[in-house]
């Protein structure tokens, strides 16, 4: 963590499932920055897969803007998956419950 | 005056007739006879005399007084009808009732000798047969006295008419024979029992009359005859009576002994409390007085468990005399002792019917001291009525205890059954006081860096509870909150406000509020609590993240505490006025430093005898400055100061910053976007360091959480504290906000409120607590325990 704020962020729609891949870290200082790269993919109405697997923590500010994300996505008559949570994420995920609202996978659909 | 009265007219007490009384009665009499013109004369005055000088308080005991004389018919001149050649039996004087057809009768015939039955045993006693009597010859020097100390229904006093008439309940006749074998005798009824101490006494008298009856007709050699017996009976009753004396002086000095000895080992085995020392003081205080050669006392006990035990104490005897022996059972010789029937004395036990039927010793065992006097007397309780024990006496000669020694030993073992009772129902109370109060007090908790021990020492004496109490709270984040606190008054009162202020106190210390308001709090508490009404506290809490003490105290003693160079200052005082009466206390914050200590303590451990409770605590200062690192240090420590004999309850708290084993490290926050991410590097790096990176996960979680809180939520955030000992990982975060963070219930799909609930799933308790200048959010981890 030399770099503790940077944070990466590719957004891959070429197929019909948008695959958006994160890697660092999602905390208070982070995530407008993941808000404002994945906003417009996931309002698309696509299918949306994020891909969490180079996501080494995830706080509870974190936690927000991916059920901002995930409600934006609906509204959009679209669909948002988590996929390849790593253990930290999960266990944020699932103290919060919110493994209840989003649509969870362990790795990226078609890959 | 008359001629014939004596100038001595003193009277006695029949019933007490002493050897002074004996001396001067038969000089009066001699005298008196002496003095009188002639025999006639001499008897009137002896009998007037004899019946005036024996008087009680309702006069003259003696109301018949007789002089009697058995002479010739020669010698009686002008009695009509007294043949010359016949004896008669003649009364010469007399007081009380006679008729003048008594004075002169004449004597019975040989074999009716007895039907004057007083005057025939007296001329016995004067050495004269029957035949003597009545041939008027026998010229003996005889003398004697006959009692009856029973007069109504005596074969000896015919006329019982005249018992009954006058009252008479002794009859007492002395006398003697003069020269010619003329026997004389008087003969004194009495209204009042005549013992035979008196009797006796008259024999000297006997001869004292004589003498004066020898002035009239006998000659001068007869005369010093007499007087020479008279002399040699005299010295004699002189050195009997003085022997007697001297015996009586012994035996009186020697129950004087007994009862002053006999109070005061009373009044020493009933203060007693101790009971071991109580039955050896008994032990050997009875066999002294007994004379025993040896003596033993078992007695009974109960232990915790509600069994009965017997123990013994020897005197006289080494221990090692009878350790190889079983204790004495039931035996017949035991049994009326250990069944407490009563006292067994007797002169040789080995002849007594009881002894030796058990097997298999059949008596006393092999190698038994021999005992052949025995004695035993069974200590029964004055309160139960249950036998306590035993005291067993022992001689090797036959017949040693007398009924004095029984009555000693039965003394002692009288006082030793109430000291006993007293003793046990003491040490009853006193577990009871004890036990009551350990079951108040705490479990210290695990305190890892501090090395935490504790004296609760009820009162020496007494066996009321007091109020005494100490307590040592678990805080959060590795805090340690230390309580000490002392209840005005004893008993179950001062115990039951103790028991609620002490839960009032860990309340509001477990509430994590500054030590000013948790006296604050409790003050106010025991102001509505009845009875509460003056309890000193001192409640100070130790910090290790930053190694500080912070106290207030509400009237209490100052503690002491030592630096780690060793200097001990006296901290605490002024703060506040006891709880139920102070409403403000002041609060102090110092350093406590690895090496420094701090006692907390009642005043039972420093009050003085001279009530100075300042020299009490100077003492208390500098002995703890050199107070050596061992496990009975503070036992000592406490001896030392109460002397050993505590009369208020002592409790101790002894706290010791050893520092070993812990981790700390603080990172001042910012508020940039990478505070959150510099927070969880922090963190990470460093409980990789301490080796606690299985828990890195939950505590980066936990930190960014407090971190982002801390600046979303103040926009002031003070410090990242972490902490770590062998129990728990502590993360705190300061801030310089007032807002208290709240759990609010998130919606699923709601985008914030759920940063504490992180927190809340990843730590094992978290909280906050007010800071001077903001708050403090906590949260810990507890360590999972090596094996």
């Amino acid at each position: 963590m030399s770099d503790p704020a940077l944070l990466t962020i590719t957004v891959d729609d070429q197929a019909a499932t948008a695959v958006v891949s994160v890697i660092g870290q999602l905390d208070f200082g982070t995530t407008p920055e993941l808000l404002r790269a994945a906003d417009a993919v996931v309002s698309s109405g696509r299918a949306v897969v994020l891909d969490l697997g180079e996501v080494s923590f995830c706080d509870s500010s974190g936690l927000s803007a991916l059920v901002r994300l995930h409600k934006a996505a609906v509204a959009a008559g679209g669909a948002l998956t988590l996929a390849r949570l790593r253990p930290q994420v999960a266990a944020t995920i699932s103290a919060t419950a919110l493994d209840r609202l989003f649509t969870i996978a362990d790795e990226v659909p078609g890959r | 005056m008359s001629p014939d009265r004596v100038p001595d007219a003193r009277t006695y007490d029949i019933t007490r007739f002493g050897l002074s009384d004996m001396v001067r009665t038969a000089a009066d009499l001699r005298r008196l006879a002496e003095l009188a013109v002639d025999f006639t004369a001499a008897s009137r005055a002896v009998v007037k005399r004899l019946h005036e000088c024996f008087t009680d308080a309702r006069g003259p005991v003696l109301p018949l007084v007789r002089l009697l004389t058995i002479r010739g018919g020669a010698e009686l001149t002008g009695h009509p009808g007294v043949l010359a050649g016949a004896r008669y039996l003649v009364l010469e004087a007399a007081v009380g009732a006679y008729s003048d057809d008594e004075r002169v009768r004449g004597l019975p015939p040989a074999d009716e000798f007895d039907s004057m039955p007083i005057m025939a045993a007296m001329t016995r006693e004067f050495g004269l047969t029957p035949g003597d009597t009545l041939g008027g010859h026998g010229d003996a020097d005889g003398y004697g006295v006959f009692h009856v100390p029973v007069a109504a229904g005596s074969g000896f006093v015919r006329d019982q008419a005249l018992v009954a008439e006058h009252g008479i309940a002794s009859v007492l006749g002395f006398g003697g024979v003069l020269p010619g074998g003329t026997p004389f005798a008087v003969v004194l009824y009495s209204r009042v029992p005549v013992p035979a101490g008196t009797a006796e006494q008259f024999k000297a008298v006997a001869i004292g009359l004589r003498v004066g009856l020898l002035a009239h007709g006998a000659g001068l050699p007869a005369e010093r005859d007499a007087l020479r017996q008279h002399l040699t009976v005299l010295e004699k009753a002189s050195r009997d009576q003085a022997t007697a004396l001297e015996e009586a002086v012994e035996q009186w000095r020697a129950a004087a002994d007994l009862v002053d000895s006999l109070q005061v080992v009373g009044r020493r085995l009933t203060a007693q409390l101790d009971i071991d020392a109580m039955v050896q003081d008994a032990t050997d205080a009875a066999t002294k007085a007994t004379g025993a050669s040896f003596g033993a006392f078992f007695y009974n006990l109960i232990d915790s468990y509600g069994e009965s035990y017997t123990l013994f104490t020897l005197s006289g005897v080494p221990r090692s005399a009878f350790e190889k022996f079983p204790m004495p059972r039931n035996t017949k010789v035991f049994a009326p002792t250990f069944k407490g029937i009563g006292t067994t004395r007797s002169p040789d036990i080995t002849n007594d019917s009881r002894y030796g039927h058990n097997p298999p010793y059949h008596g006393m065992p092999e190698g038994h001291l021999p005992v052949c006097s025995y004695l035993a007397v069974p200590v029964i309780s004055p309160s139960s009525g249950e036998v306590l024990g035993g005291f067993f006496f022992g001689h090797p000669e036959p017949g040693q205890f007398t009924e004095r020694h029984e009555q000693l030993a039965e003394g002692i073992a009288g006082y030793s059954a109430i000291a006993l009772d007293n003793a046990r129902l003491f040490a009853r109370q006193r577990t009871m006081a004890t036990e009551l109060a350990r079951s108040m007090l705490p479990t210290i908790p695990q305190t890892p860096g501090l090395r935490v021990s504790s004296r609760y020492l009820p009162a020496a004496t007494g066996a009321e509870v007091g109020g005494d109490w100490f307590d040592v709270v678990s805080l959060p984040v590795g805090r340690t909150a230390f309580v000490i606190g002392d209840v005005a008054g004893r008993g179950v009162s001062a115990a039951a406000v103790m028991g609620q202020i002490r839960t009032a106190v860990r309340s509001y210390a477990l509430l994590d509020l500054p030590p000013s308001e948790v006296l604050r709090n409790s003050s106010e508490l025991a102001m509505a609590t009845p009875d509460a009404d003056f309890i000193t506290c001192l409640y100070a809490v130790h910090d290790p993240t930053d190694n500080t003490l912070t106290f207030s105290s509400a009237g209490h003693l100052p503690a002491v505490y030592v630096s780690p160079d060793g200097t001990p200052s006296l901290i605490g005082q002024m703060m506040g006025m006891p709880l139920g009466v102070g409403t403000t206390f002041a609060q102090q914050q110092i350093e406590f430093p690895v090496g420094a200590r701090l006692v907390l303590y009642t005043d039972g451990l420093v009050e003085t005898r001279n009530g100075y409770l300042n020299d009490g605590i100077e003492s208390l200062a500098s002995a703890i400055r050199e107070l050596p690192e061992d496990e009975n240090a503070l036992d000592e420590l406490i001896t030392q100061l109460t002397a050993g004999a505590h009369t208020d309850d002592v409790a101790l708290l002894y706290v010791r910053n050893e520092g070993n084993n812990r981790h700390f490290a603080t990172l001042t926050l910012t508020t940039g976007t990478d505070a959150a991410a510099r927070a969880r590097d922090f963190t990470s790096r460093h409980l990789e360091a301490w080796g606690l990176s299985a828990l890195t996960d939950r505590a980066v979680t936990i930190a960014s959480e407090l971190v982002t809180n801390a600046i979303v939520h103040t926009g002031q955030p003070a410090v990242l504290r972490l902490h770590a000992d062998t129990t728990r990982l502590s993360i705190d975060v300061s801030d310089y906000g007032s807002t208290r963070p709240r759990t609010l219930p998130a919606a699923l799909e709601d985008e914030h409120h759920r940063g504490l609930h992180i927190v809340e799933s990843f730590a094992s308790r978290w909280g906050t607590r007010a800071t001077h200048d903001g708050k403090v959010v906590w949260a810990e981890i507890i360590l999972p325990r090596k094996h």
